[in-house]
This record gives structure tokens, sequence and C-alpha cells, in this order.
């Protein structure tokens, strides 16, 4: 546990890097005595001096062990707004990590990640981790976004699209000149790809219609609920399993969560207001 | 970028009878598409289809004041152009090659009589057909919603 599991550790920012118009990506020092490690996948709730607190995926690179937390926020409301426009030197409040990751000690052979928006944030550890692990047979990205210039992580992107370990296929709604690649959504990416179905595990974070519509295009290729795994989110508070804030059915999704396969995902998905 | 797809075809392609695959065969021709070459325009006669086996077309419009706006990317595995289907038989779209294409291109008049004359190929080409346009009508209303804009979280 990084510092105590409720009261924040302040954490300087050390660098920035505005990914496209309204999201930046935070990288924070934390004291050496305090710094946890983490599994991708799980979260941190972070406090922005005198506005509020809200959690934000880690989005760092596992095997980093130096003493820093990554987090990406988008800016959608008072706190990220806070957030996302913090300067280096500027000190934020930070307690975690929190819930259940990707599991990818579980995973099978064939890795497909697909990721929504700011939820490539969410799996962009798994994404480097299963490249650093060396134990996937294959990892295919697929990334959607608004337009080209929403992309996050664009140095990752143009890595991973020139190396031989990622394979990936981006998809944007709205076209930009000079955009070499896909124009649709990512059903389409997905739906041409060859799988053993029997042989793949399937990560999904991104807008919620997003994640069922790529679950159901994986689960018309054969393969199984418990091998899709989604990252949910609902309001949190606490983080800790105390405040009932996140409960989403029976599940506290900063406890049980917010990974969760689909088999678990689906139901809860289809009710209304839930 | 890469194309995913390997040696994609579609499963009802694969599921037919080698005989059928061989009427299939005999009226498609393999063809290349140099990046940039327009495959075919907007309001010409429709008379062909693709499946595409490598590369990256454009299905784009021109739309005053914004130019040639791409609606749609189409790759590997994909099936290029279904006016022919339907009269009046034009190309609603232009599509134009963004990479280097390869493709087999069908006849649209002999692929017409190939189903007339086999019903159980015509099944499977029309299943094949079908499948694509429902598959492109979810995605379409899919990115209606606009999701990457709107969302507020992830
Ligand atoms: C586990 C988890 C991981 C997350 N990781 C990231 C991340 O890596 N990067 C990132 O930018 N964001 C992430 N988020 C989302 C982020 O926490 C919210 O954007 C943030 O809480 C918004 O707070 P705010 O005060 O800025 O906006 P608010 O004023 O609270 O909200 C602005 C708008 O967003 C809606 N909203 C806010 N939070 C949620 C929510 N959790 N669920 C549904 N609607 C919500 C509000 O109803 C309102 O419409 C994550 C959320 C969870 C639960
Ligand atoms: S955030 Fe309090 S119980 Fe989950």
């Amino acid at each position: 546990m990084f510092g105590d599991q409720l009261v924040p550790t302040p954490c300087k920012v050390v660098a920035r890097r505005d990914e496209n118009s309204d999201t930046s990506t935070l990288t924070l020092a934390a004291p050496a005595q305090w710094f946890p490690g983490f599994r991708p996948g799980q979260f941190m709730m972070v406090y922005a001096r005198g506005v509020g607190e809200i959690p934000l995926s880690i989005s760092g690179d596992p095997a980093h062990a130096d003493h820093t937390v990554v987090h990406t926020v988008r800016a959608v409301g008072a706190v990220s707004r806070a957030l996302r426009d913090a300067s280096v030197g500027d000190v934020v409040g930070v307690r975690g990590p929190f819930g259940k990751g990707w599991d990818l000690d579980s995973a099978k052979d064939d890795l497909i990640v697909v990721a929504g928006g700011v939820g490539l944030a969410a799996v962009r550890s798994a994404v480097l981790e299963a490249q650093s692990c060396g134990r996937f047979r294959r990892v295919v990205l697929s990334v959607g976004a608004r337009r080209p210039s929403d992309l996050l992580y664009r140095p990752d992107l143009d890595a991973w699209s020139q190396g031989d370990l990622v394979d990936l296929e981006l998809s944007v709604d709205v076209t930009e000149p000079d955009w070499p690649g896909h124009v649709g959504f990512v059903t389409q990416s997905l739906n041409r790809l060859v799988l053993e179905p029997g042989r793949t595990t399937v990560l999904l974070c991104g807008p919620e219609p997003m994640m069922r519509m790529s679950a159901r295009t994986m689960l018309g290729k054969g393969v199984g609920r418990k091998n899709i795994r989604v990252s949910l989110e609902r309001n949190m508070q606490c983080g800790t399993g105390l405040c009932g804030h996140c409960q989403l059915g029976e599940l506290l999704l900063c406890r049980d969560g917010p990974v969760v396969d689909y088999g678990v995902a689906e139901p809860l998905l289809a009710v209304k207001e839930l | 970028m890469n194309d995913h797809a390997g040696e994609y075809c579609p499963r009802e392609i694969e599921a037919l009878a080698d005989d059928q695959r061989h009427r299939l065969a005999a009226i498609s021709r393999e063809v290349q598409f140099a990046a940039g070459t327009v495959v075919f325009r907007e309001g010409e006669h429709a008379d062909r289809c693709w499946l595409l086996r490598s590369g990256r077309i454009a299905l784009t419009t021109r739309i005053p004041g914004r130019g040639e706006e791409t609606v749609e990317t189409l790759s590997v595995g994909e099936i290029l152009g279904v006016s022919w289907f339907r009269p009046p038989r034009q190309w609603q779209w232009t599509a134009t090659a963004v990479t280097s294409v390869t493709a087999a291109e069908v006849d649209a008049t002999m692929l017409q009589s190939v189903t007339e004359s086999d019903p159980d190929l015509g099944r499977a080409i029309y299943s094949i057909l079908a499948n694509t346009l429902l598959h492109r009508l979810q995605a379409t209303r899919a990115r209606l919603l606009d999701l990457y804009a709107r969302e507020h979280v992830r």
C-alpha cells in the first residue's frame, strides 16, 4: 500500500506531457520508503489540493521501479481539470494502489487489448508488461479515438507500430489529413482478427457501449465470457470497500474490480442506472 | 500500422465445397492497386466487387468547403463494393487505395449468374453480403454515438 489507505501522501509532479487538448500525463515522484509497486489495471485516488479527489488508473510501466507513479488525466470536471492543469513542481496527494488489476498471470497466450479514448490509460501498463515479460505468443492492441489528434501516447503508439511485439490497429471516427490508419469503429478491426478463441484473453477498457460491442464481437468469434475482462468504473470515494459509493450490483468496484470478467459484467451492464 | 488480420478469408467462403470455391475462383482475378489509385468513383456504374487481401481502401465523398472526406476504410478480409447488388447499381462513394492493395476482383454479372445456377453457393454469397452489411451498419451506428467525444470518464 502506498502511504496510508485513507490519508494521501504528498507527491511532486516531476513531469507533464500534454497528450491532446484535454488530457495530460503526469509523472509523480513518490517518497522512496512508500513506493509500493502496482499491478497493471490498478488505480490510485489522486487529490488536487482544495478541490477534491478522484480515481485514476496507473498508466506507467510496472517494470520501472524508479519511485514514480504515472497518471493520465482527462479534464472533465473540477478535480480532473485541476489535475490536468498541474504543473511540474506542484504537489498532489496520492493513496493506493487499489483494486484488482488485469491479472496477466492468468491470461492465455494470445492477448487482445481493446481501448477507447482515455481507456488506453488503464491498459497501457498491461501492454508494457506483456511486452516486457515475453510470455505472450501474440499481443494485439486495438485503439479507438474520436480523431487522430486525440490519440494518447503517440511515442508508444509509434514504437508499437514499428516493432514486432505488439500488433497495433488504430481506429478513428473522424479522419484528419494524412491519416493512414483505419476510419471506423474498433469492432471492425476486431472482426477482422483471425484468432484461436481457446488461447485468447481479451482486455477491454473504454466507454461502456464500446466495451459491450467489442465483447459481443469477441463472443461471436468464440472467446468465452471468462476470458473477456472489462474495467468498469463508478464513482469512488474511499477506495477501500468502506463507503459503498462504487457499488455495482453485489460488487464494490474499488475492491472487487475495477477489472471483472464479462460473465460478471454483462448482466450488470444490462441493468439501467445500476 | 500493421494489418493484423493475416490471411483472413470470410468463414462462409472457407466453408464452401471445393467445387464451389473453384467456381468462384473462375470468375475472380487477382488485382493490385498502387497507393493513391482510385478504384471506383461515386456515381459510376457498379459492376464489380473485391475481396481485399492486403492494404487499405478509403471510401470518400466530396463535401463542399471540406474537400474529399473519408467516411470509412476497409482492409484485409473485407468486401469492397456492394452497390452492384441493387439498382441503380451506382457507386455511392469513391474508393481510393490508401496503401498498396491486393484483392480478388469479381465481376458482378458473372457472380449473379453463378448464384442463380447454384442456390447453395448463392446462399453462402448472400450470407457473406448480409454479414458484411450488418456489421458495417452496427459499426456505423456505434460511431454515431460519438462515444469518445462525450465520454466523461474513460
Ligand atoms: C477505477 C477508475 C479509474 C479511472 N482512471 C482514469 C484515468 O486513468 N484517467 C482519467 O482521466 N479518468 C479516469 N477515471 C475517471 C475519473 O475518475 C473521472 O473522470 C473523475 O472522477 C471526474 O471527476 P471530476 O471532479 O473531474 O468531474 P465531476 O465534476 O465529478 O464529473 C464530471 C462529469 O463526469 C461524470 N463522472 C465523473 N466520474 C464518473 C464516474 N466514475 N463514472 C461515471 N461518471 C462520472 C459526472 O457525472 C459528470 O457528468 C477513472 C475512474 C475510475 C473509477
Ligand atoms: S469507493 Fe468506497 S466502497 Fe468503493
